[in-house]
């Protein structure tokens, strides 16, 4: 038997926190070391697959396949494909970074790390499933960490975020557990095996039913607009490695679950409910975006444009095109690893000032130039400047998704204006403004672990602008199954048409 | 085989019972020790091996009146666990508290003989005398801590309505056997079968829907137990929530799965709107309550509602789901009462404040609460989130969608109450910090606790593969 790559990939970080489950509290150094070494190893694994995945042979690769719940035909199957793979790299880099972006921590560092290395593991455990009770047990697991995560190590409000956060993402759960059970039943096939449902014709009717039932539980999780009210509490509630996975990966899980689920199985409800997608991507962006402009607190600032950011994966998701799905993928990356970097620096900013108020700040360049230059490169990936992921990621999905949606691609391009103007405005006032108050004058810039943080996510931030084939071959060819049941048809382009075949379907 | 061997398991239950009470009277022993309380986990084991070797023998006895099959030994094999857990950590709290671990001990077990029994009961007397050697020992658990008030209050507002709901559950019984002959299940359900039936034959069925309602908490037979489990001790109520409420199901299961099943169209629906009922009015009312005790008396209630909606599925689906249920709900009740036990002698009556900070006191306790919490709560892959699987699956099965979505949704309101005790232990600052201290049995039931929640809830295949062979024997 071969060794188990995927697995190694996803446990590692449990494993790293069973180690420290067993260490006294008082050894924090090797504490953080054994966090740092499994997710690093965590990270390489990743790394591996994405290089060792053959793009000829496509479909899913390194599979490991052990009956579960054999009575339910439930499997413990993991593997990747091209857009696992990627998404597997993507928890890897947030969480290696995260480790050391929490290096600062002194509060119970044992139980912070535990929790931390779990939601890593959960997260990851989603990717690399290709069952569906499995992908949803990994799916539910990951709150409780979240959870704790932010109601013990949280700032602001951080019990009511947590809560919050909880509840809304359990919400979420109960729907999609709904979904799951009635597809059970409707297929028959006594599987929830993700392959072997692809395969399972379903008719048009359960199709626009379960599409539904499955859009709607993980768009709590995106968010999309209005269930998103959770999320900008979240953000600013967590602390700072709590917010980078959670707009890092967590975001990404829901909107993972979209399209590795409900597209896929049920393209017929994709394309039914494709337009009110659409429509509810674009008030994800603009909405999000000028509740961001209006934020005093850069976190918040950083949550919302999250939100208004998921918005083009939306988009991407709603138009169904290759290019619209691959962008939208593309953009869980480049924005996985950029709103990382933005929290990190964001957290790292407040360590130092004590204060998230951007009016604050101000002309912390001076003192802190390495932090001031990694915002900005952290603020121009936002903005969707070439050379960084996020420009491929987003031009993707703009040029999949104008033919389906001209109108509404074009309220989305607009975004990026008000992104540049939320966003360039922080980095002057927080860095690039004359330095306000004498006492950050003494204010250290980054420090060791701080570089670590820095140099990995900016490297893969420039080196996907740069060279985005890498990535995007992969996601592509992930796509093609995906794309198969959907042969060439496109959405229900515009919501007078849309309502005419809800009419046609009762 | 003879009727002997059908009946050893509880033969051996009774016996330890009866030798932990007998020697205490001539031997004159120390009633403070915690001998008999191991001695009666030992035979609770040996019956356990004994139940387990009767899986597959699917065999009557006296005149058809009592049955041993796989659906009874897998509800035996549920009070046995529930037994042996809290016969693990109960002494260290009784001698704490000053009160006698043997006579707690021999009780418990008499208790143990009544589960036991009742899930192979074949006909209303043995199942009403089942019913009885439970709740008359009940009575004495909740209330053996004399002295105190709150026990005792306890033990007598569960003799009083406990008492009414058998008054109601015998009136129906009488009522069917007035109408049917017999009081032999087999009988009654051919009878039931056979043609139209009069009006009084649902009364019948419902007053004895509402006697059984009692025993599992079903909303609105459900007000004695937030008061019962706030005023009883701990070992005694974790008992009481697992193995009475178990044995109390695989009765539902025997009655309404089959003996009434020709009535169906008088109980279902009700049984279905009281499902609901239940899942609401257990969230609902558990979100304001500050006593841990309290709150897991309104959960425990909602779990209810969660197994009714398996025992409305009527199918094999269904029951095993009740089964399995049962067993993983136990283990995670009485986990979480163990480590409540534990945390006894440092917390004012069990208000969840007082849970503030046991991170810090003690953190492998506070660690198996989470897990116990968080199982109850339905946090996969732990055994409560596989059990709420089982039994929603089943619904969704028996087409019972929109109640399954309601109750999955009126679900999501358990997240905030449990997690809500996560957060005091781990986040709120303790009042002091002495470290929190308790005996090996308490270890030992925490550990296995622990285990079993975890375990059962990675690697559930067997255990739903045993039940849902179990469930093929519901028909007699």
């Amino acid at each position: 038997m071969s060794f188990p790559v995927v697995s190694a990939t996803v446990f590692a970080p449990l494993v790293g926190a069973a180690l420290i489950f067993c260490l006294s509290p008082a050894r924090k150094e090797l504490i953080r070391w054994i966090a740092a070494v499994t997710t690093g190893i965590s990270l390489v694994l990743a790394a591996y697959l994405v290089l060792a995945y053959d793009l000829s042979a496509g479909g899913v690769q390194f599979a490991e396949k052990i009956n579960w719940l054999p009575s339910f035909g439930i499997k413990y199957f993991v593997g990747v494909d091209g857009i696992s793979a990627v998404m597997l790299l993507l928890t890897a880099i947030v969480g290696f970074t995260g480790v050391f972006a929490s290096w600062g921590i002194q509060d119970r560092v044992k139980e912070y790390y535990i929790t931390f290395l779990a939601l890593t593991f959960a997260c990851a455990g989603v990717f690399a499933s290709f069952d569906i009770f499995l992908l949803f047990v990994f799916f539910e697991l990951a709150v409780l960490p979240k959870y704790i995560l932010i109601s013990v190590w949280g700032s602001t409000k951080k019990e009511y975020a947590a809560m919050k956060l909880a509840l809304y993402l359990t919400l979420g759960g109960a729907i999609t557990l709904l979904g799951i059970l009635c597809l059970y039943f409707v297929a028959g096939i006594n599987s929830l095996d993700l392959l072997e449902l692809a395969r399972h014709e379903f008719t048009r009717n359960q199709q626009l039913l379960l599409f539904a039932i499955f859009a709607l539980g993980f768009s709590v999780q995106v968010p999309i607009v209005p269930l998103h009210s959770w999320l900008p509490d979240a953000h600013t509630g967590a602390p700072t490695a709590g917010s980078m996975i959670l707009a890092g990966v967590v975001m990404k899980l829901g909107a993972y679950g979209i399209i590795r689920i409900a597209c896929w199985l049920f393209p017929q409800g994709a394309l039914f409910w494709a337009p009110v997608i659409a429509v509810l991507a674009i008030v994800c962006v603009v909405y999000a975006a000028f509740v961001a402009m209006g934020q005093k607190d850069l976190k918040y600032m950083i949550a919302n444009s999250s939100i208004s950011h998921m918005g083009y994966s939306v988009l991407g998701i709603a138009a169904l095109t290759v290019a619209s799905l691959a962008g939208a993928l593309f953009q869980f990356f480049a924005h996985g690893i950029m709103a990382a970097l933005n929290f990190a620096i964001a957290g790292m900013t407040y360590d130092r000032t004590h204060t998230r108020v951007i009016a604050a700040m101000g002309g912390l360049a001076k003192v802190m130039p390495v932090l001031g230059i990694a915002f900005a490169i952290g603020c121009l990936a936002s903005v969707g400047l070439p050379g960084t992921a996020s420009f491929w990621a987003e031009f993707s999905v703009f040029v999949g998704s104008f033919p389906i949606f001209p109108t509404l691609s074009i309220l989305a391009i607009s975004g990026i204006v008000f992104t540049a103007y939320y966003m360039l405005r922080a980095l002057q006032r927080v860095y690039f403004e004359p330095l306000r108050h004498k006492e950050f004058a003494k204010l250290k810039d980054a420090v060791w672990h701080d570089w670590v943080v820095i140099t990995v996510i900016v490297f893969f931030i420039v080196a996907m602008g740069v060279y985005p084939s890498l990535l995007m071959n992969l996601i592509t060819s992930g796509l093609d199954p995906i794309m198969a049941g959907f042969k060439g048809a496109t959405p229900v382009a515009g919501l007078t048409t849309w309502l005419a075949a809800l009419g046609g379907v009762r | 085989m003879d009727a002997v061997k059908l009946l050893l398991p509880e033969i051996i239950v009774s016996l330890c019972g009866l030798i932990i009470l007998t020697e205490r009277i001539f031997t004159k022993a120390d009633l403070q020790r915690k001998d008999a309380a191991w001695f009666g986990v030992g035979g609770l084991l040996l019956a356990g091996i004994f139940a387990a070797k009767l899986f597959g023998v699917n065999q009557t006895a006296f005149y058809g009146s009592y049955r041993v099959d796989d659906l009874a030994v897998f509800f035996k094999l549920v009070a046995i666990v529930a037994a042996g857990m809290t016969l693990l950590f109960a002494p260290d709290f009784l001698v704490r508290k000053g009160v006698k671990s043997g006579d707690f001990a021999s009780v418990v077990l008499f208790a143990a003989a009544g589960m036991m029994l009742l899930p192979s009961a074949l006909d209303f007397i043995t199942l009403y005398i089942a019913l009885e050697l439970i709740s008359v020992s009940f009575y004495v658990l909740l209330a053996l801590q004399r002295g105190e008030v709150r026990p005792a209050e306890a033990g007598l507002k569960y003799l009083l309505l406990s008492g009414l709901a058998s008054a109601v559950l015998l009136y129906g019984m009488s009522l069917i056997y007035g109408l049917t002959g017999s009081t032999y299940l087999t009988a009654i359900r051919q009878a039931f079968s056979a043609g139209e039936w009069p009006v009084l034959s649902g009364v019948g069925c419902l007053l004895i829907l509402a006697g059984l309602g009692f025993k599992i908490y079903v909303v609105p037979f459900h007000m004695w137990a937030p008061d019962v489990y706030e005023g009883g001790p701990s070992p005694a109520v974790a008992f009481l929530a697992t193995g009475s409420s178990a044995a109390s199901l695989a009765a539902v299961l025997r009655l309404f799965g089959e003996t009434f099943a020709g009535l169906s169209g008088v109980w279902l629906p009700l049984l279905v709107i009281l499902a609901l009922i239940t899942v609401a009015i257990g969230n609902i009312l558990a979100l304001p309550q500050t006593n841990i005790k309290r709150l897991l008396a309104y959960s425990s209630i909602a779990h209810a509602g969660y197994i009714l909606l398996a025992v409305v599925a009527r199918s094999g689906l269904g029951t095993a789901a009740v089964m399995y249920y049962s067993l993983l709900y136990a283990v995670s009740t009485v986990t979480a009462f163990a480590v409540i036990s534990a945390f006894a002698d440092f917390t004012a009556g069990g208000e969840t404040s007082a849970f503030a900070g046991l991170n810090r006191r003690a953190p492998f306790l506070t660690f198996v609460m989470v897990i116990a919490l968080a199982s109850l709560a339905g946090v996969p892959p732990l055994a409560g989130f596989m059990a709420k699987f089982a039994v929603f699956a089943a619904a969704v099965q028996a087409g019972y969608v929109v109640i399954a979505a309601v109750a999955l949704l009126l679900s999501v309101i358990s997240i905030y109450y449990y997690f809500q005790v996560i957060k005091v232990m781990y986040v709120d600052e303790p009042a002091e910090t002495t470290p929190i201290t308790y005996g090996w049995g308490t270890q030992a039931a925490l550990i296995l606790g622990l285990a079993g929640v975890i375990l059962l809830g990675l690697f559930p295949g067997p255990l739903l593969r045993l039940a849902q062979v179990a469930a093929g024997f519901t028909r007699f």
